[in-house]
């Protein structure tokens, strides 16, 4: 059983050395304060992905025609769209789903023509939160087109020009036709601001001779978590029979892997933490052993046991352990609370003002990040730090378990 | 009949120092009777401390035999000497050994939680300090008492258990010649109003005049073993 007055002892006894003690809170201090710190930007920063992934690119479950997403040839469509999209819309966990077409093209602004890809969507469900266009306000009128930002900028292209398009409809006839350039967007889809140009599905259908078809259909679930069940449910519809369908995790598993990769970082981090920890309490301690060693042997000789004094060193690495986990949790809670709100800007750390996203196989994510923390990773600090501390007491508690107490005294 | 408290027969301890051994106690036989007020006095180096070590458990004899409180210390283990010292012996040291950390009352508490007192503790704690005159002083850390007080707190330290044996090596050694009378008398009036038996070594001649039983050692042996008469200081 613990005794109150180890407890007591071993607090008062980090105050003996204050400077030593201070050393020792700030490296587990600083440790948690990074543990803290760098997984509540990394939860930011997969939130982004995950955003970036479920929402303007892939959404939580997409499907399309068998080879479609292999060969993106114009002619692998889905039919009887408003059916299809109808059942799927019936489905109690479908927030959204929009039906999008991609058709390679030849644009022409003025007298030259440059590569691009017409994007063919929905814009109703797009320009909702987390859509391809989730910026756009207004809706597009007949003939009229949208350029991503970096497209208009190799191209030269500017509001309210024509530009003529020329490609190849599903029926392998030529597709072509003049449009006015409503407005030049910046997509959270990098696909879009490299090389899209934007118009209304009814446009693109029209364009490419895809009459109630499309290339793809995004679907967007209420919760993040009911991607595979929906995924599930709609593998068994009779109208959608014969396609793919993919949950984001099945189309995207690089991706995934990527995520599980920043998990773990958490863990190393968690590691160095233990290590400035294990450091800082066993530098400390050890010390401290060393120079209570003749008040251990007056211990020993007034009758104390060997195992009170183990556990009073080991009462005081939990104290300092504890102790400096709640001074690195506040500092990290202050970071990322305080931050939360207005998000880390990640790109300025690398001085490259103009970059502030990161374009990843598609995806546009974001490197504006907003830290968030986990219940874990709190419990995952004070869990190391516990164990820790009690590692770091294990040398100098052997040696003061192995005293003689005039040998002892005599130091 | 007088009880014995400490029963010592041929009783050796010889030291390794580098290549050489030193005999720090040479076949020293002696008897201690409960109650007796006992110093053990000679030169430095004589075996005085190593004699009390001895005692205390705190030392194990090269040969010859050692009865303390009736235990045979030969044969207890290091857990029952240290059981033994706990629950039958009081020890006040020379640099009076206080845990720095805890206040006067603490340091007399911390003893008796070692030996499973419970809530007594504090009330017996209370008394013992006001016995010896300290309960102004009780919720002072030893930097905070003056090295006769602090004395005083370890004499406190070492009664407050009961014991039936307190040995205490050159109490009053870091004493000047008033506080190490004030002491002396308190131990002494412990002694008699408690039963409680004391040794305790010394070479201030001061000292030796509260004694009752004077030992003198001279080169780890027994020179002199003179009674005095009782309550002569």
């Amino acid at each position: 059983m613990l005794h109150w007055s180890t407890i007591r002892i071993a607090w008062r006894n980090l105050g003996r050395n204050r400077k030593r003690t201070a050393l020792a809170l700030l490296a587990i201090a600083v440790g948690q304060f990074a543990l803290l710190a760098a997984n509540g930007m990394m939860h930011g920063y997969a939130d982004n992905i995950r955003l970036a992934i479920t929402g303007p690119m892939i959404g939580h479950v997409q499907m399309f025609a068998p080879g479609w997403r292999d060969e993106q040839a114009m002619d692998l469509v889905l039919t009887d769209l408003s059916m299809k999209l109808s059942v799927i819309r019936t489905d109690p966990a479908v927030m959204n789903a929009g039906a999008r077409i991609f058709a390679p093209v030849l644009a022409a602004p003025e007298h030259d023509a440059f590569a691009a890809v017409v994007v063919g969507l929905d814009i109703p469900v797009e320009s909702q939160e987390y859509g391809m266009l989730s910026s756009m306000k207004e809706s597009l009128g007949p003939k009229e087109v949208l350029v991503g930002y970096r497209l208009a900028r190799r191209i030269k292209a500017q509001r309210g020009q024509e530009i003529a398009i020329v490609g190849q409809g599903a029926d392998g006839s030529i597709a072509n036709d003049l449009y006015t350039l409503r407005d030049i967007i910046k997509s959270p889809a990098d696909i879009v601001n490299q090389a899209g140009i934007v118009m209304s599905l009814a446009e693109a259908q029209q364009l490419f001779v895809m009459p109630d078809s499309a290339h793809n259909i995004v679907i967007r679930t209420k919760e993040s978590d009911q991607a595979d069940d929906l995924a599930e449910r709609l593998r068994i519809q009779t109208v959608l029979s014969g396609l793919t369908i993919l949950t984001w995790k099945e189309a995207i598993p690089e991706v995934v892997q990527l995520l599980d990769v920043m998990d773990y970082t958490g863990y190393i981090v968690l590691v160095l933490v233990m290590i400035a920890a294990v450091a800082g309490i066993a530098n400390t301690l050890m010390m401290s052993t060393f120079e209570r060693m003749h008040e251990f042997g007056m211990l020993l000789a007034l009758g104390s046991r060997p195992g009170r004094l183990v556990e009073m060193i080991m009462v005081e690495a939990i104290l300092i352990g504890i102790l400096g986990v709640i001074i690195g949790s506040l500092l990290g809670f202050g970071f990322v609370l305080g931050t939360s709100r207005s998000g880390v800007n990640m790109a300025s750390w690398g001085g490259q003002g103009e970059m502030e996203d990161l374009a990843y196989m598609g995806l546009n994510l974001p490197l504006h990040v907003y830290p968030r923390l986990e219940g874990g990773d709190l419990i995952g600090g004070l869990l190391a730090v516990a164990v820790v501390s009690l590692v770091a007491s294990l040398w100098p508690a052997s040696i003061a378990a192995r005293l003689e107490p005039m040998e002892a005294m005599r130091t | 009949m007088s009880v014995s408290v400490i029963e010592a027969k041929d009783l050796s301890k010889t030291y390794e120092a580098g290549r050489t051994e030193v005999q720090a106690v040479r076949d020293v036989s002696m008897t201690i009777n409960k109650g007796e007020f006992t110093a053990i006095v000679g030169p430095s180096g004589s075996g005085k401390t190593t004699l009390l070590n001895l005692f205390g458990g705190l030392d194990t004899a090269t040969s010859g035999s050692l009865s303390v409180v009736n235990l045979d210390i030969s044969t207890l283990s290091k857990r029952q000497r240290a059981d033994m010292r706990l629950y039958y012996l009081g020890f006040v040291f020379q640099a009076y050994n206080l845990v720095p950390v805890l206040t006067a009352r603490e340091n007399v508490e911390f003893v008796l939680e070692l030996q499973g007192v419970g809530d007594e503790r504090s009330d017996r704690a209370g008394e013992v300090l006001e016995e010896l005159g300290l309960t102004e002083f009780a919720d002072r850390r030893p930097n905070e008492l003056s090295g006769g007080q602090q004395q005083r707190v370890a004499v406190a330290r070492a009664i407050a258990s009961r014991p039936r044996l307190v040995l205490a090596d050159e109490p009053t050694a870091n004493l000047d010649g008033e506080n190490a009378e004030i002491l002396l008398t308190m131990m002494r009036r412990l002694n008699t109003e408690h039963d409680i038996t004391f040794v305790f070594s010394t070479h201030d001649p001061r000292v030796v005049a509260y004694a009752q039983r004077v030992i003198t050692l001279v080169d780890g042996c027994v020179d002199k073993d003179e009674i005095k008469n009782a309550g002569s200081c």
